[in-house]
């Protein structure tokens, strides 16, 4: 498929595009024409399970998709610049592995879209009016912008083996591609942004000023939080990609790499998770400063829960990560040395992960009330923020140093000073935990204010630090070190494999789950306090019913994932001599 | 290896099952409705008003998401349980009648703070909680039970009320 | 019944440490099990018993975590499935097989059944403001007090502080002991009659968090006084008003106060 020639590529792309496009006005005018007229508040029922199910999961789908094909390409075109700087052929390979992926990956994307495109007017006709009204010219914007980035992604992935002696002009073209997708993903946050922290209109909904019902509060840190949580989760479906054809491979060549690729995914995934806390922090900041009952709704009413089962699934990630790095130790010429550290970085995790999934409020039977009144004095100790960060930041730091016992299992230090380096590195590690339990047990005694805009900035503050201090300590420690041996890439047991997809399956369900929280915080509004939800699906569903949804619709996404995969096998196999494996 | 992606279909099904599971049997199940208009018509009865009142501060109104019912260390909001005799007594410092301060504190809430809390309650007249002018009254009224005499009457206190919320429109309310 | 969980600890704990002598991860990750099961049951012991709900939670997390742990290295993961490989393929435990598909299995499936239908008598869970708002204003024997703010009189009497607190001890025996305890701790004699169970006085948490005028409030209006939230229909306190003068209501509070070592806590 390498040989289909640029020009070819672009204008299938454009075709693809346009067909989709046209396929839905026209069943907009067909359907518009053809269905009943809308209730007279403004709505159409969806068969069966309703409109709301109906524009949810397809919503979500292509949500999943757009940011997968928007994630990937930040490190893919990392990847390429990396790989044109040091001249290195195999992150070159994963460079292109990855953009077959997302290119690939835009027909499901638009054709998903097409059908929320055409579920949304058909099913919430004057909800759409509303927002055409508003924010009408954004839309256009964004049709223009969809053409770009389409061509701009095609042209990138076709030109790649034409372009070979041209390196530095095409990761710029990569450079263009993130642009737009930066473009895209600003427009569709606007959009999310006005519905739950609308501004710019007045109190009837008529339009006051454009720029403002774009620049809402949640514009920008929403958009800044998709964005990492972009790069995760397309990372993350990259390395169950990887896992995949490591599982399906045939020759220990092809496991080699797909390990590699597996393993080189799953790290900027979690890399970049270290971000999303802060990040996350800053979105619920811009939510409590729109409307502090909403922040509290989010927070801790309606969907307290909700964050409990969060915590049970960031555990259960962590814990993945955790695993997949300790079997990693196998495959390293030295790897041995390491495990008797591992027993304690496991116990510090099970601890962690108890203290991080204990809730604050237990449903408790009337015996058990009897026995021990409303409130644990343990559990109720444990189950508050401040036990929480400690906790997290605890899990977080054990989670580095599965790592850096990895990246150091097949090496050996040379430099003189080695004995006192190792010295310098248990001081740090256990300094800095000892720090952060000593400030989660000082945060119990100060006011709520002090604890979230002092103490636990400091606490991520001091896991920050060490971390690198570490990073610097071992890069100087190990500097020409004596190396024990190459990594057996491939020499990985089934099992790690699985862990990689738990991690990304895991992944995909708490986006999905964020995003009904994050949709849900505007309860029975459509436009949060400007445009009233009227319609029989205005309630906030039970916690079972929105998770049975949420895997309904990630099983479906894997599905779909799937099928890309087989293509993209079915496409190697049938170019394989054409030099798809560079 | 043959039958790898079956497995892996088998371990993502299974995966998103599991977490149905916990959803479905593991978290409190409850559904939060849209609220229901409650009709407040002339002549309604004192108790029937502070009982209407109640529901809207639990619901509609969603007073509670701040308000704490009987003070606590560190509540964000003044608490209910004693907010009628508080009431009063911050009215006679400021030298007001206590029906003007009641429906200052709902409509136009930043004019006065209690000493030791922030400015952060919105305006409840105003989207989005959007309370009309007999909900107003009645949660006034159930205020005013919690601790003091009741003033406060459906029709009769309407006058009151109309004035409070001109004042928060002249004013600006670009809040 | 509690007595067993820590056997039941120590069993697990035995199982675990006899298995890593015989390399055994299977049983040792089944002993940290039945271990951790114990520990979690039994903490009864230093702290008020944990919610079922929790312990479910924690044993759910341990059981996934320890199958992870056993799974890291190739050899210790093999020998962790060896005994259930052994059970199912080796010919010599054909017996133990039939055992397990035929008896233990189906008597399994059929104490989760009985444990699932087993009718019970307990009432739905219901939130209970325990330590409610006093109103304002009350009305004792006809003489209307203000609650906030109300101050005990005799606290100011100090010459005869001893005498009062005597007094309020032989108030206490003649009117409070029966559900509250000799040792002020809530295990009166009737105590068990009552649910929920009467409030003891030791302890931190209860009148240690009260001012004196709330419990002057509460032993005045008994479960009468208790507005909808806490449910006055479930609190067995008599309305001590039309028992007591009002100086003996607060003799009593300066022994229950002064007997426990709590202080009331104060209107700043």
């Amino acid at each position: 498929m390498a040989d289909v020639s640029v020009k070819k590529g672009l204008t299938k792309g454009v075709i693809k595009l346009t067909v989709l496009l046209g396929i839905s006005f026209l069943f907009l005018f067909v359907l518009g024409k053809l269905l009943p007229t809308p209730t007279e508040d403004g709505y159409r029922v969806f068969p069966l399970i309703g409109s709301r199910v109906w524009v949810w999961i397809i919503a979500q789908l292509h949500l999943n998709f757009a940011a997968f094909v928007l994630g990937v390409p930040i490190f893919a075109v990392s990847m390429e610049f990396l790989s044109w700087r040091r001249s290195d052929e195999r992150l070159d390979r994963i460079a292109y592995d990855f953009t077959k992926l997302f290119t690939l990956a835009y027909t499901i994307t638009a054709a998903v879209g097409t059908l929320l495109l055409i579920s949304l007017p058909v099913l919430y006709p004057k909800f759409m009016d509303h927002m055409m009204k508003i924010l009408g010219p954004t839309w256009w914007l964004y049709i223009v912008v969809m053409y770009v980035e389409v061509m701009v992604c095609y042209y990138y992935y076709y030109s790649w083996h034409k372009m070979k002696d041209n390196k530095g002009t095409h990761v710029a073209i990569g450079g263009l591609l993130n642009i737009m997708g930066v473009i895209m993903l600003l427009i569709t946050s606007a959009w999310v942004g006005y519905m739950t922290t609308p501004a710019g209109v007045s109190e009837t909904g008529e339009l006051l000023s454009r720029w403002k019902a774009i620049k809402t509060h949640m514009w920008i840190p929403l958009s800044i939080h998709r964005l990492c949580a972009n790069v995760v989760f397309g990372a993350g479906i990259a390395a169950s990609y990887a896992a995949y054809r490591f599982i399906v491979a045939e020759t220990d060549e092809d496991r080699a790499y797909y390990d590699w690729m597996g393993y080189t995914s799953a790290m900027i995934s979690i890399g970049f998770s270290l971000i999303l806390p802060g990040v996350g922090y800053l979105l619920g900041v811009e939510i409590y400063s729109f409307n502090e009952q909403m922040g509290i709704q989010l927070m801790g009413g309606f969907f307290a829960w909700l964050w409990v089962m969060q915590a049970i699934l960031i555990g259960a990630i962590l814990m993945f990560v955790n695993y997949y790095l300790w079997i990693s130790l196998n495959k390293m010429p030295g790897g041995e040395r390491y495990f008797k550290y591992v027993k304690y970085l496991f116990v510090t995790m099970l601890l962690g992960y108890a203290v991080w999934l204990t809730p604050h409020s237990v449903a408790l039977s009337l015996d058990e009330a009897r026995k021990m009144g409303t409130y644990h004095p343990v559990l109720g100790n444990l189950g508050v923020m401040a036990a929480k960060n400690t906790a997290v930041v605890i899990t977080y730091l054990a989670t580095f140093l599965s790592f850096a016992i990895f990246k150091m299992s097949n090496k050996e230090a040379v430099v003189s000073w080695a004995k006192l380096g190792n010295a310098l590195r248990g001081l740090i590690v256990i300094g800095s935990t000892v720090i952060v339990l000593i400030l989660g047990v000082y945060s119990y005694m100060v006011s709520s204010a002090v604890r979230v805009k002092i103490l636990s900035p400091i606490q991520f503050g001091v896991f920050f630090l060490a971390i690198v201090a570490l990073f610097i300590l071992d890069a100087k420690m190990f500097k020409g070190a004596k190396i024990l041996g190459e990594p057996r890439w491939g020499k990985m047991p089934e099992r790690s494999q699985y862990a990689l997809i738990g991690i990304t399956v895991t992944f995909t369900w708490l986006m999905g789950m964020m995003g009904y929280m994050r949709s849900g915080g505007r309860q029975y509004w459509h436009v949060y306090g400007i445009m009233q939800d009227t319609s029989p699906d205005a309630f906030l569903p039970t916690h079972g019913f929105a998770s049975v949804v949420t895997s309904i619709l990630t099983v479906i996404f894997f599905a779909l994932m799937g099928l890309l995969f087989y293509g993209i096998m079915k496409l190697e196999k049938k170019g394989g001599q054409g030099g798809a494996k560079a | 290896m043959k039958g790898g992606a079956i497995k892996l279909f088998v371990l993502v099904v299974g995966i998103n099952i599991f977490f149905a599971y916990i959803g479905l049997y593991f978290l409190p199940q409850s559904q939060s409705l849209p609220p229901k208009t409650i009709k407040i018509e002339k002549g309604i009865a004192q108790d029937e008003l502070i009982a209407a009142g109640e529901t809207i501060l639990f619901g509609k109104g969603q007073c509670m998401v701040c308000h704490p019912m009987k003070p606590e260390s560190g509540m964000r909001a003044p608490a209910i349980a004693t907010i009628g005799a508080d009431m009063v007594k911050a009215a006679k410092e400021r030298n007001i009648p206590i029906e003007n301060y009641v429906f200052e504190g709902l409509v136009n809430p930043a004019e006065y703070i209690q000493k030791g809390f922030e400015n952060m309650m919105p305006p409840v007249h105003k989207a989005p909680t959007s309370l009309t002018e007999g909900e107003l009254i009645a949660v006034s009224a159930y205020l005013q039970s919690k601790g003091a005499n009741i003033t406060i009457n459906y029709p009769d206190s309407v006058p009151i009320l109309q004035d409070e919320i001109k004042k928060e429109t002249k004013k600006g309310g670009n809040g | 019944m509690q007595k067993i969980y820590p056997i039941i600890a120590i069993i697990g704990l035995v199982i675990s440490i006899s298995s890593v002598f015989k390399k055994s991860p299977f049983f040792n990750f089944v002993g940290l099990q039945i271990l951790i099961y114990g520990l979690l049951k039994s903490a009864d012991y230093i702290m008020p018993a944990l919610p079922a709900q929790v312990i479910l939670m924690y044993m759910a997390m341990s059981v996934f975590s320890f199958i992870i742990y056993f799974s890291i290295q190739e050899e210790t993961f093999k020998a962790f499935l060896e005994p259930m490989r052994s059970l199912f393929a080796d010919d010599n435990k054909k017996f133990l097989r039939l055992i397990i598909a035929f008896i233990a299995l189906p008597l399994f499936a059929g104490y989760l059944t009985y444990a699932k239908v087993k009718p019970t008598y307990d009432p739905p869970v219901s939130a209970r403001i325990v330590h409610p708002e006093p109103p304002s204003q009350m009305d004792f024997k006809g003489k209307t007090m203000n609650v906030l703010g109300l101050e005990n009189p005799l606290r100011k009497d100090t010459a005869n502080f001893a005498k009062n607190v005597e007094e309020g001890k032989k108030i206490y025996y003649q009117n409070c002991f029966f559900c509250h305890g000799d040792d002020l701790d809530g295990k009166g004699h009737i105590a068990d009659a009552f649910n929920p169970v009467p409030l003891p006085f030791r302890g931190t948490d209860t009148i240690a968090q009260l001012p004196e005028s709330f419990v002057f409030w509460r032993v005045a209006k008994g479960w009468r006084g208790l507005p909808a939230g806490s449910g006055p229909w479930n609190s067995s306190m008599p309305s001590f008003e039309d028992f007591l003068t009002e100086e003996e209501v607060w003799q009593v509070i300066m022994f229950i106060y002064e007997s426990t070592g709590n202080k009331p806590r104060s209107w700043e």
